[in-house]
C-alpha cells in the first residue's frame, strides 16, 4: 500500500504555482491514515479462515436490545399484543395459501376451517394436528378430504401456534375457547416422539386418552 | 491540446470546417445510438419505478417483471450510453478535437454496428429471462462475442493513436487510457472465468463485485474524469490546478478502483481481510476524488465572467463534479462496518449508485455532448432554453431521487435492524419513499426527452444546411426517429 | 521506457492485482474442492437457481446471513449462523444480492417446507401479504382444462385469482424448478448450529 508516502509526496507539490488548501492536507492525511490503520487493524492476519472481527469499527452487537428481548420481552409482550391479531398474521402468512383467507378451504382439496368441528372441538387434538401435520382421509363439515397437511412444529413456536389456534377458534363464526401457550407446549412435549404426520384415528385416540386423564 | 480546446470557448462562432469530415461518421455512429439507448434506459427505469408504485402495473407479463427491467435499465444506460460516449471522448481527445485523422476510423462503423447488435440482443435477452443475475456482467452469453469484438474494433485504434500521440502530463489522456484499457481487460477476464464450469463458489461473488466497482470507477468513472480534464481548459479557461496531485490521484484511482468491490460484501462469506481491503480502498478513492475536486474548484474560482452566465457544458460539468464528490464520500462512509448494519442492503446504497451513475457519469457525459456536438455539426445549439430545461429537470430529478432513496433507506435500515418488526412492515414503511421516487424519475425522463428533441433539432438544422454530409445526417435522423414518439 | 508505456503497463498491472486478489486467490482458496464438476448441483434445484437468477429475484432478496454484530439477521431467524464460503462451495449461482425489499432467503427451505405455499405465494403474493410490492409470477404457471378431479398440485385459487370454470392452474416447469431450488436452500447443514470458525 502506498498510503504512507502520500503526505510527503504531496508536500512537494505545494511549491509549484498553487498552494494546496490546508483543509485538503488535513483531510487527506487523516483519511489516508485512517484507511491504512483500518486495514491493519482488521486484516485478520490475512488469513482465509478469519471472518469476524469485533470492535467499534467492526460493528458492535446490540447488547441492550438483545437482553431486553431476552429478559423483559416475554413479560411485556402478551400485554402489548392482541393474540387474535398475531394469530391472523400467522394464519395469513402460513395457512391462507391452502385454507384461503376466508377460511373456507377449496372444495375437494383443502378442508374449511370455518365451521369445522375439528377446529371448534378439543384444542389438544387441534394443536397436535397443527404441530405434527395430518395425512389421509378426513371428514370435515360433511365432506370427505384426502390430502396432506405439513407439520408446523419446526416452523412456528408455541406462542405463535397458540395465537393462530385462538384466531381460528374465534373467527368466521367459530366460538371455541382461547388456546394458551402452555397447552401447546404440553401437547408438543407429549407428542415429541411422533415423527410422521398424524392419521385421523391416531389423533382421535390422543384426544380421548387425554380427556380420560383429565377426568 | 490546450489551444485546440480553448477555441471552443465561443462555440457560436465555430466554423463548420473545424472537424475533419471523415470523422463525422464515426462520431455520429457512436453518439446516435447512444442517444437511443439513453431513452431506452430511462424508460425502463421509469417502468421499474412505476412497478414499485403498484406491482400490478402492466400486469404480470414476464418480460416486464421488476427483476428483469431493473437490471435491463442499468445495463442499457451503462453499455448503451456510457461506453459509447466514453469512446467518443477518447476519439475527441486523440484527434485533437476532430482535427487530426484517425487511422482505423472506417472500422468504427463496423464496431458501432457489432456493439449495438450485441447490445440489442443482450438487453432483449435480459428481458426474455436469459440473464445470470451478475449485475454489470448480467448480459447473456450470446451477446458477449459481438460486444467484445465491437469494443475492440474501435478501442484498439483509439489506444494505438492515444499512445502514439501521447502528451506528457496530460491527465485527460491518462484517465481515458485507463477507461479504454480496463474495460476489455477486466471484462474479458471476468467473462471467460464466469463461463468456465470449474469456477464455482463465492469466488464468483468477489469476481462480480471486482468487475462492478471496477466498471463504475476504473471504466466509466475514468472516462468521465478524462472528460473533466478534457473540458476544463475550455470551460474554465485554464487547466485544473495541481497536476502533480492529479497524477497521484490517477494512480490511486487506477489501483484502488480494482480493490474497492469487496466493500459491498461486509458481513458476506468472505475473509475479513478481503472486506477490510475493500473498505480501506473506498476511503483512498475518496481521497483521490477530493484531490481531483480540489484542482477543479481552485481552477473554477477564477472563472471568466461570461461563463457565469448560461453555458450548458459548464453547468453540467459542475453538477457532475459535485455529485462525484458526494458519491465518493458516501461510497466510503456507507461501507464502514460500524453502521453498515443499518445501511447495508437498503435503498440508501441504491441512492449512492444513482448519484454516481446519473449524477456524475450521466451529467459529465452530457457536458461533453453539449461541447462536442455543435463543433461536430458546425452549428450552435438552436435553443438555450431547451438546454436549460434539460439541466433543471435532470438536476432536480437526480437530487430528489437521491434524497428520497437516502431518507427511505435510513428508515428501512433501522427497521430491518429491529428483529421483532416483520420485514413486511419495514417495507410498508419504506413504500411511500419508493412511490414518491416515481416523480423525480419522470422528471429525469422528461429531461432526457428534451435533450433528444433538442439534438434532433440540431441535427435537422445542420442537415438542411449542409449538402456534403447529408447522408450521414439522414442516417442519424432515422435512428433518432425510432425514439421520438 | 516512455511515459505512455509506463502508464499502460501500470494500468494493466493494477487491474491484474485486483483480479489476482479478488478473483483468482478466492477461487483457489474458497472455491470448489476440485476442478471437475462432480460436486456441482444438478437436477431441478440447479435449474431453479437459473430461474432465480433470470427473473432477478436477487434484485430484492439477499442470500447472506450476516453475523450478529453486523445486523439482526440471526435474531430474525434467517439462519443459525453467518454465511460461510463453504455454504456456496459447489454452486454456480451466487445470488448474494444487493437490496432487501424482502426477507433473506439463504435458509428459506428450512423455514417454509411446503411447496404448495410457495406456489400459492408466487402466483399471487398479495393474497398472503396484502400490500406487498413483490410482483406476481403468474407467467411461470399454466392454465389447463379441468378434467374430472383437479390435479394433485393444482393451485387452491379463489376470489379474483380463480380461473374460469372448467380450468385449473398448475405450476409450470420453471415454477417447479424455482420452488425446488428454494426448498433446497438450507445452507446450515443439519446438526450444525455452531459458531463461526
Amino acid at each position: 500500500m502506498n498510503c504512507e508516502d502520500q503526505p510527503e509526496r504531496r508536500g512537494q507539490e505545494i511549491s509549484s504555482k498553487e498552494r494546496l488548501p490546508c483543509f485538503f492536507l488535513v483531510f487527506s492525511t487523516v483519511i489516508v491514515l485512517f484507511a491504512g490503520g483500518f486495514f491493519l487493524r482488521y486484516s485478520g492476519g490475512l488469513r482465509w479462515d478469519v471472518y469476524d472481527a469485533s470492535g467499534y469499527l467492526a460493528g458492535l452487537p446490540r447488547p441492550t436490545a438483545t437482553s431486553a428481548v431476552l429478559a423483559g420481552g416475554p413479560a411485556q409482550k402478551p400485554a402489548a399484543v392482541n393474540p387474535i391479531q398475531v394469530g391472523q398474521d400467522v394464519y395469513q402468512a402460513n395457512c391462507a395459501a391452502c385454507h384461503q383467507p376466508t377460511g373456507q378451504g377449496m372444495s375437494g382439496q383443502f378442508p374449511p376451517v370455518a365451521g369445522s368441528d375439528w377446529v371448534n372441538g378439543d384444542p389438544r387434538v387441534l394443536a397436535a394436528m397443527v404441530l405434527g401435520g395430518l395425512q389421509g382421509p378426513v371428514r370435515v363439515a360433511g365432506a370427505e378430504y384426502n390430502g396432506m397437511m405439513p407439520a408446523w412444529k419446526t416452523v412456528l413456536n408455541d406462542a405463535k401456534i397458540a395465537a393462530v389456534l385462538t384466531f381460528l377458534r374465534q373467527s368466521w363464526g367459530n366460538h371455541g375457547s382461547a388456546v394458551e401457550e402452555d397447552q401447546v407446549k404440553s401437547v408438543r412435549a407429549e407428542t415429541a416422539n411422533h415423527a410422521a404426520p398424524w392419521k385421523v384415528e391416531e389423533v382421535e385416540t390422543l384426544g380421548k386418552s387425554a380427556g380420560k386423564e383429565a377426568k | 491540446m490546450a489551444e485546440t480546446l480553448e477555441s471552443k470557448e465561443t462555440p457560436v462562432k465555430v466554423s463548420s470546417g473545424e472537424v475533419d469530415p471523415s470523422l463525422r461518421a464515426p462520431f455520429l455512429w457512436l453518439l446516435g445510438p447512444a442517444a437511443v439507448w439513453l431513452s431506452v434506459a430511462t424508460i425502463l427505469a421509469l417502468l421499474g419505478s412505476l412497478k414499485l408504485v403498484d406491482p400490478r402495473f402492466l400486469g404480470t407479463w414476464g418480460w416486464l417483471t421488476f427483476g428483469r427491467i431493473s437490471p435491463a435499465a442499468f445495463l442499457s444506460f451503462v453499455y448503451g450510453f456510457g461506453i459509447p460516449v466514453g469512446l467518443s471522448a477518447a476519439l475527441w481527445a486523440v484527434t485533437k478535437g476532430g482535427r487530426l485523422p484517425l487511422l482505423g476510423r472506417r472500422w468504427c462503423l463496423a464496431s458501432s454496428f457489432l456493439w449495438n447488435v450485441g447490445l440489442w440482443g443482450g438487453i432483449t435477452g435480459v428481458l426474455a429471462g436469459e440473464s445470470r443475475s451478475l449485475s454489470w456482467l448480467g448480459l447473456p452469453t450470446f451477446s458477449l462475442p459481438s460486444l467484445g469484438l465491437g469494443y475492440l474494433l474501435s478501442a484498439g485504434w483509439l489506444v494505438a493513436a492515444l499512445v502514439s500521440r501521447w502528451e506528457e502530463a496530460s491527465l485527460a489522456l491518462r484517465f481515458l487510457l485507463l477507461g479504454l484499457v480496463w474495460i476489455p481487460w477486466a471484462g474479458g477476464a471476468a467473462a471467460l472465468m464466469l463461463h468456465d464450469p470449474a469456477v464455482r463458489g463465492v469466488a464468483m461473488g468477489s469476481l462480480e463485485w471486482w468487475f462492478n466497482d471496477g466498471l463504475l470507477y476504473a471504466g466509466l468513472g475514468a472516462f468521465a474524469l478524462g472528460i473533466v480534464y478534457l473540458l476544463a481548459p475550455s470551460s474554465l479557461g485554464r487547466p485544473l490546478a495541481f497536476s502533480g496531485l492529479g497524477r497521484l490521484a490517477f494512480w490511486t484511482w487506477a489501483l484502488f478502483a480494482n480493490l474497492a468491490g469487496t466493500a459491498h460484501l461486509v458481513g458476506g462469506p468472505f475473509p475479513l481481510w478481503m472486506v477490510s481491503l475493500g473498505v480501506s480502498s473506498r476511503f483512498l478513492l475518496w481521497v483521490a476524488a477530493v484531490a481531483v475536486g480540489v484542482g477543479f474548484w481552485v481552477a473554477a474560482r477564477r472563472l471568466p465572467a461570461e461563463k457565469r452566465e448560461w453555458d450548458p457544458s459548464w453547468h453540467f460539468l459542475r453538477f457532475g463534479m459535485s455529485s462525484f464528490l458526494v458519491a465518493a464520500g458516501l461510497g466510503a462512509l456507507l461501507v464502514l462496518p460500524a453502521w453498515s448494519r443499518y445501511v447495508h442492503y437498503t435503498v440508501l446504497e441504491e441512492a449512492q449508485l444513482v448519484l454516481f451513475l446519473y449524477g456524475f457519469l450521466g451529467m459529465t457525459f452530457f457536458s461533453l455532448l453539449y461541447a462536442l456536438l455543435p463543433q461536430l455539426l458546425g452549428r450552435p445549439w438552436p435553443s438555450p432554453t431547451l438546454s436549460k430545461v434539460h439541466f433543471w429537470l435532470s438536476s432536480y430529478g437526480i437530487s430528489f431521487l437521491v434524497g428520497l432513496l437516502a431518507v427511505g433507506g435510513l428508515f428501512q435500515g433501522v427497521g430491518l435492524d429491529e428483529p421483532d418488526l416483520p420485514v413486511h412492515d419495514v417495507i410498508v414503511l419504506l413504500l411511500p419513499f419508493l412511490r414518491s421516487a416515481a416523480a423525480p424519475a419522470t422528471a429525469l425522463l422528461a429531461g432526457h426527452a428534451v435533450f433528444g428533441l433538442h439534438l434532433l433539432w440540431l441535427i435537422l438544422e445542420s442537415g438542411s444546411s449542409r449538402r456534403g454530409d447529408e447522408e450521414t445526417a439522414l442516417a442519424h435522423a432515422d435512428i433518432e426517429g425510432v425514439r421520438t414518439p | 521506457m516512455t511515459e505512455q508505456k509506463r502508464v499502460l503497463l501500470g494500468i494493466l498491472l493494477a487491474t491484474g492485482v485486483g483480479w489476482l486478489l479478488l478473483a483468482w486467490l478466492p477461487l483457489r482458496k474458497l472455491g470448489p474442492a476440485g476442478a471437475s464438476a462432480d460436486g456441482a448441483p444438478f437436477g431441478r434445484a440447479a435449474l431453479g437457481g437459473e430461474v432465480y437468477a433470470a427473473n432477478g429475484c436477487a434484485s430484492c432478496h439477499t442470500q447472506v446471513v450476516r453475523p450478529p454484530n453486523l445486523g439482526s439477521d440471526i435474531a430474525r431467524g434467517w439462519g443459525a449462523r453467518r454465511t460461510l464460503p463453504s455454504d456456496y462451495r459447489e454452486e454456480h449461482v451466487i445470488p448474494l444480492g444487493v437490496l432487501r425489499l424482502g426477507p433473506d432467503l439463504s435458509d428459506v427451505g428450512e423455514r417454509r417446507t411446503d411447496p404448495r405455499w410457495y406456489y400459492r405465494f408466487l402466483y399471487d403474493p398479495r393474497v398472503i401479504y396484502p400490500g406487498t410490492v413483490m410482483p406476481s409470477y403468474r407467467y411461470l404457471f399454466a392454465r389447463v382444462p379441468l378434467l374430472g378431479t383437479p390435479l394433485p398440485d393444482s393451485l387452491p385459487l379463489s376470489g379474483r385469482d380463480a380461473p374460469r370454470p372448467g380450468f385449473q392452474v398448475v405450476p409450470g416447469p420453471e415454477a417447479r424448478a424455482l420452488v425446488a431450488y428454494l426448498l433446497s436452500l438450507k445452507r446450515v447443514p443439519p446438526g450444525e448450529t455452531g459458531k463461526t470458525p
